[in-house]
């Protein structure tokens, strides 16, 4: 898979349905929880993340060999970031967010939270609801009040029926 | 192999506090019309006081823009949003003349004989009435936020500063009032003597009034916390002839003097400055007098004069970005 050899010191991590990946050390510090192994000593053998799967490990090492080949340029690396996540699907996030969680990478988790959000970007409460399959617990009266509560002052929300 | 099976992730499943950052990155109009209308969990992460003030924090700043002498023209909103500058109408019906705004709130003024002024919440709809002025009619109001600390937004107060006209004996006289929102019941008159029909700058918790007269030149500052004013003399040398101006940046006054066609002179009030207590100061100027614009200030300045910086045009406008 995603391996990248001959570097150095490379570490190897182990996906919680048992796939084995091999990475830069110098790209996998990235994570603070692999740094905080590596830092203790503990990142000798076989590293198992137990809460990443396979299909989602090799997507963020993928963009940890990515974002740390770019030189300091803030620029750039948003630039990658933008462009490593813009064909993942809303499933995919999501598996990232909690992956990117755990391995505790901000900056990864930063700009997936930003993508999810902007999914949601000026679509209706119907759209939420139905694409991220939410129940509505509001009675109508409820939904009704709450509306009332505070009336907002901009415009260019689309309506329910949209894309 | 073990090959654990899961069902789909999906915004349902990520745990609160992912959510929470999720809606956090939400624009807050898409938040008021979607987001906590989408069910109870969300409408409560949304309403927590602590939710809207990191909400408020991460917001993208910009300027309300209000045309006071058509009244036909829509009141716009320009900010800058990833990168792009982007100008959008502001779709709120604002009651009277726009004054200023501090942390999202606005204060308004209605003049129908008598001026009456209120903060405004465009984004919740809220309107709080400030107390009626008995002064004749308040030239303009300012707002700010002030003392508490800064993850506590219960313990932050707010005060309106008015800088009124009244006609006394057949002059004008300048005055300036003072109301901490939600205590004071009424407009408490500060000290008119220096206050001069220019318009009052505003710094963070400050309000600024230059003089510009000459060698006499001197700075007029009221911090709005402790309501005590503090004089501050302009170094020599920066008025008289010498073309200035001066520019509310943020946290502090900065003091432009053109030396020539490509170089200017920025001297920037500092806060350490402004809070303490402030006597017109002599050797101030002959510390900062002419012949020393190439001379970084004195250490022992920093912390009671102005803090004088050196910048070619390049800086000033990585200053100013």
């Amino acid at each position: 898979m995603a391996a990248e050899t001959g570097t150095p010191t490379t570490l190897t991590l182990k996906s919680n349905d048992d796939e084995l990946f091999s990475v830069a050390e110098s790209a996998a510090i990235l994570s603070v929880t692999i740094r905080n192994m590596v830092e203790d000593g503990c990142a000798g053998g076989v590293i198992p993340l137990d809460n990443v799967d396979g299909k989602t490990l090799a997507s963020v090492i993928t963009y940890m060999n990515g974002i740390s080949a770019i030189p300091a340029d803030e620029e750039k690396k948003k630039s990658y970031r933008d462009k490593f996540l813009s064909d993942k699907d809303f499933e995919t996030l999501a598996d990232m967010v909690l992956a990117a969680n755990y391995l505790n990478m901000s900056c990864l988790m930063d700009a997936v939270s930003a993508k999810i959000a902007q999914v949601m970007e000026k679509k209706s409460v119907g759209w939420v609801r139905r694409k991220f399959g939410i129940e509505n617990d509001y009675t109508p009266e409820e939904e009704a009040a709450v509306k009332e509560e505070h009336k907002w002052t901009f415009e260019g929300v689309e309506t329910d029926d949209d894309n | 192999m073990q090959m654990r099976m899961r069902p789909s992730t999906n915004i349902e499943s990520l745990p609160e506090e992912l959510l929470y950052d999720i809606l956090l990155e939400l624009p807050a109009e898409d938040i008021y019309k979607g987001a906590r209308l989408v069910c109870k969990k969300w409408y409560k992460m949304i309403c927590n006081p602590k939710f809207v003030y990191a909400h408020f924090h991460n917001s993208t700043p910009g300027l309300i823009v209000e045309c006071r002498f058509d009244s036909t023209r829509p009141v716009t909103f320009v900010a800058t949003r990833r990168g792009r500058i982007e100008v959008s109408k502001f779709n709120f019906e604002f009651r009277g003349v726009v004054w200023g705004s501090c942390n999202g709130l606005i204060v308004e003024t209605v003049y129908d004989g008598i001026s009456t002024h209120y903060i405004t919440n465009p984004a919740t709809d809220q309107r709080f009435d400030l107390p009626r002025e008995e002064p004749d009619d308040s030239y303009s109001v300012m707002l700010f936020c002030y003392g508490g600390c800064a993850d506590d937004i219960f313990s932050k107060k707010y005060k309106a500063v008015s800088m009124c006209c009244s006609t006394y004996n057949g002059s004008k006289i300048w005055s300036c009032a003072v109301l901490t929102v939600g205590v004071d019941k009424s407009w408490r008159n500060l000290l008119t003597e220096h206050l001069s029909v220019s318009e009052p700058l505003t710094t963070e918790g400050f309000v600024h009034w230059p003089h510009n007269e000459g060698e006499g030149a001197y700075v007029f500052t009221l911090n709005v916390e402790t309501e005590i004013f503090t004089v501050t003399p302009v170094p020599q040398g920066c008025g008289g002839e010498r073309l200035t101006y001066y520019l509310p940046t943020g946290k502090s006054l900065s003091l432009i003097v053109f030396c020539n066609d490509f170089s200017f002179e920025i001297r920037i009030f500092n806060e350490a400055h402004n809070r303490a207590q402030y006597a017109f100061d002599k050797s101030e100027e002959k510390k900062s007098s002419v012949g020393h614009r190439l001379r970084p200030p004195p250490p022992s300045a920093a912390g009671d004069g102005p803090k004088v910086e050196h910048c070619s045009y390049s800086d000033i406008r990585k200053k100013f970005k």
